[in-house]
């Protein structure tokens, strides 16, 4: 069954996508993120392909503070307003204040927390700081030094200690493990890249950025059906043939950045290659299938929505070299799921996960589901389309409530600035109090990890 | 004894915010098996809920630094039992850089009144006296959360690892609840982690990916996670399990 290139017959959404209307979304989605903060920084439950964690719900130092952290920074440096540079540094603080004496960061296992060494999060952390670092330094600020120093004691600390395996000359996925994911390794190779940057210490790009892009070279697909996706990971060797549209972005910027530094056309090539792909299954609605199979097989569902904002943010980075893609329907896609609080829909689908048939008329209570990291990716992305002298006008949603289903059950998901609760009736079946590091409600059944 | 120091390049720190890096051992970075993810989580949310005093009776390192780390805010008291070395001078590097340093108190001498205890796990040589301490710190009607593996757990990596098991000899499911009932406690609820349908959907998984079908695979692995929970009398056939009970 090979259904490349299908026309499955969705309407295209019917949505504006101007200036105001991004402008929009930037602030309604500021508004919303300031609900999330806790006493140590941004938390909330998550849900996700691999795993959810609806329990623990307290800051976790993953990749949401990628998004947020240069999505400020793409505010502040569009207009120039110190608020947006504050919640810049208070974001970069919560890092260098939840940095563990390993090098490691606190609860950074996003979907898998509270744990950490989590992988790329922490890459993804030390990438925030780095940008966060360049900006102060550029200003003359010294404290642009404490912000390197918490990113140098996680590279150097647990990356490249703990993870860097000569023998592959590859950075693992776990200590213990022999495992290669090749979109997290390209966060990480942005993050050395920058590091390398701002020390000139070229040291870092030789002996572990270059040597990394190519593992994720290797790890593309050459000629036939898959040409230019890339395996989601691989194990002594073996590669694992799951190809994630999501994932496969998410390793267009290390490819470019690679490309940027050294000017070998191959890294820009696998990039183009990788898009293409990427954009070959991208459906009329402007969505994409969660994974492809060899042999043209996808599990659809759920479809990603917040973290849309990465393969559009992957669509930009290869704009200025000749790459066309038109990004309008996914930016539809994406603009469609903000909810009335600000946050992003996590998903279409979940409650398709394991029968992948068409979902039904209500969403599943993960679709609706606001989470961090992935409206983090929506942040950054549309903080960089910021227009010029946009107003910022302030987000007045103060409740929402939808139906929706979980277990096959009907329910009524709702949030406010205070709490995220899933009621059966009249009943609480989850209730997070936003800034709990746990959720207050959160009986048996709710347990679906 | 102190960890020593890694030679990593570290910047000039004009705000003085970090100290030399210590490794740690591998221990932190090892997530549980998802079994035990559940049971722990299942613990937190319920005395997070009940608020503290909550006392932590431990039979390992490893149910101390999974369960005091999700337990921070809750006025946590850690009581090891068993044969692990309740030493202050070495408990912090037992329970790895994640736990704030707990009060830490001997059984014999336990001096808390909790409003909630977590207790992992029964073994045979002490589970009777420290179900006596446990009835003693607890206030009256005050919560009991249990976690007890059963003979499956032989198959989880925590029961094959050579740095240190979770317990020596564990009592299993249903010998906790006779004793707890037997030591003044009443029996609400229990919960098991991958009972027998989710296995069977997890060896659906198996199949399926060594027939090359990674598509269907992934749908059988998020049908076995879908499944993971079960209660009450099919507790009995999962790898670990929560007893929930009532001091009365």
């Amino acid at each position: 069954m090979d259904t490349r290139r299908r026309d499955l017959g969705e309407e295209a959404v019917d949505i504006a996508v101007d200036a105001a209307a991004i402008a929009e979304a930037v602030i309604r989605l500021d508004a919303w993120l300031e609900t999330m903060r806790g006493p140590d920084g941004y938390g909330g439950p998550v849900a996700h392909w691999w795993q959810n964690c609806f329990q623990f719900t307290g800051t976790g130092l993953d990749w949401r503070y990628e998004g947020i952290i240069i999505g400020y920074l793409n505010l502040y440096e569009k207009t120039g307003d110190e608020q947006w540079f504050a919640k810049a540094r208070r974001a970069g603080d919560d890092l260098v204040r939840g940095q563990l004496s390993t090098g490691n960061f606190r609860n950074s296992c996003f979907e898998l927390n509270p744990y950490t060494g989590g992988t790329p999060h922490e890459a993804a952390c030390d990438l925030a700081l780095l940008h966060l670092a360049q900006v102060l330094r550029e200003q003359g600020d010294p404290a642009w030094q404490t912000y390197l120093a918490t990113a140098k004691r996680n590279i150097w600390g647990y990356h490249i200690e703990r993870l860097w395996d000569p023998e592959a000359q590859a950075f693992r996925d776990h200590p213990r493990i022999p495992g290669f994911v090749p979109n997290k390794a390209a966060t990480l190779v942005e993050g050395l890249l920058m590091l390398a940057r701002l020390t000139g210490d070229e040291a870092l790009v030789e002996i572990y950025a270059l040597p990394t892009l190519e593992a994720i070279l290797a790890h593309q697909v050459q000629g036939g059906p898959l040409d230019g996706a890339i395996y989601q990971y691989s194990q002594k060797g073996r590669f694992v043939a799951r190809f994630f549209p999501f994932y496969i972005a998410r390793c267009v910027p290390g490819l470019v950045a690679g490309y940027e530094w050294t000017g070998d056309r191959r890294y820009l090539d696998a990039a183009r290659r990788a898009l293409d792909f990427v954009l070959q299954w991208r459906y009329n609605d402007g969505s994409f299938p969660q994974v492809v199979y060899p042999g043209g097989r996808v599990n659809r569902y759920p479809q990603w929505i917040a973290a849309t904002g990465d393969i559009l943010r992957a669509m930009a980075l290869l704009a200025p070299y000749g790459f066309e893609a038109d990004p309008e329907p996914t930016l539809a896609w994406l603009l469609r799921g903000q909810e009335p609080l600000g946050g992003f829909r996590t998903a279409r689908g979940f409650a398709s996960q394991i029968s992948q048939r068409e979902p039904g008329a209500l969403p599943e209570f993960r679709d609706l589901l606001p989470v961090i990291g992935w409206s983090s990716m929506a942040f950054r992305y549309l903080t960089d389309l910021w227009p010029d002298g946009a107003e910022e006008k302030q987000a007045a949603a103060e409740r929402f409530e939808v139906p929706c289903v979980f277990r096959g059950r009907e329910l009524t998901f709702a949030e406010t600035e205070d709490q995220i609760e899933l009621w059966d009736g009249t009943e609480p079946l989850y209730r997070w109090r936003k800034g709990a590091a746990w959720a207050e409600v959160c009986p048996p059944e709710m347990m679906w990890k | 004894m102190t960890a020593p120091v890694l030679p990593c390049p570290t910047a000039p720190q004009p705000l003085g915010t970090s100290a030399p890096l210590h490794p740690c051992s591998p221990a932190p970075l090892l997530r549980p098996s998802l079994e035990y993810q559940h049971a722990f989580d299942l613990c937190a949310v319920e005395a997070h809920r009940e608020g503290g005093p909550v006392a932590v009776f431990a039979s390992s390192p490893f149910y101390a630094r999974k369960l005091l780390k999700r337990l921070d805010g809750c006025e946590a008291t850690l009581v090891p039992i068993g044969g692990w070395s309740s030493s202050s001078a070495n408990i912090g590097e037992l329970l790895g850089p994640e736990v704030e340093h707990p009060d830490v108190q001997i059984l014999e001498s336990l001096d808390v009144q909790a409003k909630a205890a977590v207790w992992a796990e029964p073994e045979r040589e002490s589970s009777r006296q420290v179900l006596k301490h446990v009835h003693q710190v607890l206030l009256p009607g005050g919560h009991l959360y249990v976690i007890a593996s059963g003979w499956l757990a032989r198959f989880l990596p925590e029961w094959k690892r050579d740095d240190g098991l979770p317990g020596e000899r564990p009592v299993g499911l249903r010998q906790t609840i006779t004793s707890l009932r037997q030591g003044g406690f009443t029996v609400e609820a229990l919960y098991g982690f991958h009972g027998p349908e989710s296995i069977l959907w997890g060896y659906a998984f198996r199949l399926m990916e060594r027939l090359g079908r990674g598509d269907l695979a992934d749908r059988c692995l998020f049908k076995m996670r879908a499944e993971y929970m079960v209660s009450g009398q099919q507790a009995m056939w999962t790898p670990v399990g929560v007893t929930l009970a009532r001091k009365r």
